[in-house]
């Protein structure tokens, strides 16, 4: 009998790769926040709205946008609200307020996000 | 009484580490501060760590597991909605241990390593410790107020080496508020096994990719760049955009990095991967108006608080730069303990030495370039589209409705008049033009 002619299909593929051929998997920003340990220093927030009254006459509002874990929330009532147990610490906030309208600080020491890969 | 020591590092960053370990080497009492729970813990950089410093002081670096991959690659490319353009350059000529001095790592891990290494020489490392601001006394710096009880140390000089946001530049006097042109760093690392990595991106043991991608597919034409390097087995992603951009951009960065991953040429480079870690920083990325004064009576800025980063598309640098100011820092404020004078005067030469480094030169000449960015987006969101056009213009294989093909020399003519028609080659021109007088001055 002749040899059997391999053709593509029939030539071995590699075990491992085949695991890992899906799409990139995307978290969401709650999955995102899952992927971080986070410390938080209950009842003392570290960032704050120094004046509600400046939020209420912002219109761009760039911290509800800008913010990479969406902690500027406004609320129905127009004030702006921080989840500030969720922050990393980058600083944008800071910046980004026209205003300079936002208290800004690092969480006490021990307190807050820790990186593990960084 | 308060604490007493001879140099006081906020911070335990690489610039901060490389100093703490020169002056402790020098004989000096350093006391060097870590807010998180160890240094690296609040860090994060893009992934590519410049080691020529670094190699001078710490040879074995390399056997050290601090470091990922050595770059064997850099490849630049131009992203459209569904299509890409680039330009590879891989070197497999320099030799080991040091290869080219391009290493992917890991912030929480290179970071602990090099402030173990001041430890072992003799500073004191004291982690989960907030520095707010300096104590000032008749106009000189005395020491830092940390955040807890009896926190106050006083010392000789204070380096503030606390990064990007520097609010101890800042509480100094030394700088003002940041500008809108500093880059937000969004990132993830994905894990993905290192078999099915170097199979993916042709690598050999511990070579590794480091790609960088411009135009509309990569930060929606915004000025600002993706990235992907490739670590042991986690691979970095992600973007940096300046903060205005991404203000005139209006959408969430961790959408923006999810789109990112999902453009079909990076997506197909994720396939398999899994996120283990979220992050986001700044990189001061600043004007020379901008930057803070890198001295004062009794205290010096070093690294990203200093503004040293060269972040434009071709060079991502600022680790080395850090651990440049930190070696420049640490070897004046040993010659002003000799002499026993610690003013902004006798501090100056660390000033004058960073502005003959590279690490000053190479920010100098490459902001200029930037400044010509930010006033010319059609680099970002004019060029990378056309030339992706020019390109997918001359590679078109068509067939013409007789059965037979489209001849190349109508393809060359399609393209040529392309180049007349959209690209403007008198205001291409103009503008390269500006970018290469940018460059040079």
């Amino acid at each position: 009998m002749a040899a059997e002619v391999k053709g593509p299909s029939d030539i071995a593929k590699p075990t491992g790769l085949a695991n890992f051929l899906g799409p990139p998997k995307l978290l969401g920003r709650d999955d995102k926040l899952a992927t971080l340990v986070i410390k938080v220093d209950e009842g003392s927030p570290h960032l704050k709205i120094i004046d509600q009254g400046v939020c209420l006459k912002c219109i761009e509002k760039p911290c509800t946008v800008t913010c990479p874990v969406e902690n500027y929330k406004v609320e129905d009532n127009g004030h702006t609200t921080i989840y500030w147990s969720n922050c990393i610490e980058c600083g944008t906030c800071r910046i980004i307020c026209p205003f300079h309208n936002i208290s800004w600080r690092y969480p006490s020491g021990g307190f807050g996000m820790t990186y593990r890969y960084g | 009484m308060a604490e007493r020591c001879d140099v006081a590092i906020v911070g335990a960053g690489p610039g901060a580490s490389i100093a703490a370990y020169i002056l402790a080497k020098g004989g000096l009492e350093v006391i060097m501060f870590e807010r998180g729970d160890y240094p690296g813990s609040k860090a994060m950089f893009g992934g590519v760590l410049y080691t020529t410093v670094l190699s001078k002081y710490f040879p074995d670096f390399p056997g050290a597991n601090c470091v990922e991959r050595h770059i064997i690659e850099k490849r630049f490319s131009m992203l459209s909605e569904s299509n890409e353009l680039a330009l590879s350059f891989k070197f497999l000529d320099f030799e080991p241990p040091y290869y080219n001095h391009s290493f992917t790592a890991l912030r929480a891990i290179f970071d602990r390593y090099l402030a173990k290494k001041a430890e072992e020489a003799g500073a004191v490392l004291v982690t989960q410790t907030v520095v707010d601001e300096v104590i000032a006394s008749e106009g000189r710096v005395v020491g830092v107020r940390a955040r807890r009880e009896g926190g106050e140390v006083l010392a000789n000089v204070v380096i503030a080496a606390d990064g990007a946001n520097s609010l101890i530049a800042q509480s100094a006097g030394l700088r003002g508020e940041l500008p809108l042109s500093v880059i937000l760093g969004v990132k993830e690392v994905v894990s993905l096994p290192r078999e099915v990595i170097e199979d993916r991106f042709s690598l050999e043991g511990d070579e590794g990719a480091a790609y960088e991608y411009l135009g509309g597919g990569a930060v929606r034409g915004a000025m600002g760049a993706g990235f992907l390097y490739t670590n042991r087995d986690t691979i970095s992603v992600g973007y940096g955009i300046p903060l205005g951009a991404l203000k005139a951009l209006g959408i969430q960065p961790d959408e923006l990095l999810n789109e990112f991953k999902m453009h079909p040429v990076v997506r197909r480079l994720l396939r398999g991967t899994t996120p283990e870690e979220y992050s986001a920083h700044l990189i001061p990325e600043m004007t020379p108006h901008d930057l803070p004064h890198f001295v004062g009576d009794g205290i010096v800025v070093i690294g990203g608080a200093a503004g040293l980063v060269n972040a434009n598309p071709l060079f991502h640098e600022g680790t080395n730069m850090a651990m440049a100011s930190g070696v420049m820092a640490a070897e004046t404020i040993l010659q002003a303990h000799k002499a026993g004078n610690f003013s902004a005067k006798a501090l100056e030469p660390y000033a004058s030495r960073l502005r003959e480094s590279f690490a000053w030169q190479d920010y100098d000449r490459y902001q200029g370039l930037t400044r010509m960015a930010e006033t010319h987006p059609q680099f970002f969101n004019k060029y990378p589209y056309e030339f992706i056009k020019l390109a997918r213009k001359l590679f078109s294989v068509a067939p013409t409705d007789d059965g037979m093909q489209v001849p190349k020399r109508a393809l060359e003519l399609a393209v040529a008049d392309h180049v007349l028609a959209e690209l403007g080659l008198m205001s291409f021109g103009l503008d390269l033009l500006d970018a290469a007088k940018a460059a040079m001055f």
